[in-house]
């Protein structure tokens, strides 16, 4: 037990200088990433998927007889799982994309 | 500001990155350490770390009130060790192949008495590591480890009580 006592809490464990400083915001920028997801091309791309969705959701509301939402659904659908998740959350607020 | 679960969880089932930071601030030495032991290399311990707190901000919703959140955030860092070496191939378990051999950068060879401590810890099966660190390092009673590990208080006495014994023994034997 004597050695247990003297050496007590010491470890010969070191991190580098500066290290739980940084460590909150380190955490937070790559988790913010991680929810998120996407690399910033791929933003872009799911961007101009978005607005597609959406014109053709506006054209529809204009012109019936030439799109049908049944045509934004196929759209919708053939679109990747990830991005419909990705459009679902971005426009989970907006509750005309559903009527 | 004192912490408990209202001041600190309310804000956090909003995931707002200033809750999770008070979060990360309390917990994430002492989570760093519990890991560090564990997986022995800091670059290993910095991934458990994130895989820890990417689980921790996609689960806190989860949480149950009646929980402890000291108790719900070890059992991930626990687990996410555990997971990491059980991916690590078997020769790859460090500092026990020599208190000569450098391999990490962030370990500091020349205290001889807290690297033969650590190399008598990680000889000790996964459990009694597991008991041993969190009563000796970060001064848990034992309902609380029973809470961790999913175990009973009488097994983690046993468990602390065997893992004592062996490290004492380990140091007659390597004198």
């Amino acid at each position: 037990m004597d050695q247990l006592t003297k050496i007590g809490k010491r470890m010969p464990y070191k991190v580098p200088e500066g290290y739980f400083d940084n460590m909150a915001s380190g955490i937070i920028e790559s988790n913010a990433n991680i929810a998120y997801g996407f690399a910033p091309l791929r933003r872009i791309a799911l961007a101009v998927a978005s607005v597609a969705v959406v014109l053709i959701a506006s054209y529809m509301a204009f012109d019936k007889n030439r799109v049908s939402s049944s045509d934004v659904d196929d759209a919708f659908m053939a679109m990747s799982e990830t991005d419909r998740y990705y459009i679902l959350d971005l426009y989970q607020n907006e509750l005309y994309l559903f009527e | 500001m004192t912490f408990n679960h209202d001041n600190i969880l309310s804000p956090v089932r909003y995931k707002q990155d200033d809750a999770f930071r008070k979060l990360v601030d309390k917990y994430g030495e002492a989570l760093y350490w519990h890991i560090r032991r564990l997986v022995v290399k800091h670059a290993d311990a910095q991934d458990v770390v994130q895989e820890v707190w990417i689980r921790v901000y996609r689960s806190i919703d989860r949480l149950d009130r009646k929980e402890s959140l000291t108790a719900w955030l070890y059992t991930i860092a626990t687990n996410e060790a555990l997971r990491s070496l059980e991916r690590k191939p078997l020769d790859a378990e460090p500092l026990t192949c020599g208190v000569d051999v450098e391999v990490d950068d962030y370990t500091d060879y020349s205290d001889l008495e807290a690297v033969k401590l650590q190399q008598a810890i990680l000889t000790l099966p996964r459990k009694q590591q597991l008991v041993f660190n969190l009563r000796y390092y970060d001064e848990m009673d034992y309902d609380r480890i029973a809470e961790i590990l999913s175990s009973t208080v009488d097994r983690v006495k046993a468990n602390y009580y065997l893992a004592k014994k062996k490290i004492i023994s380990y140091f007659t034997d390597n004198d």
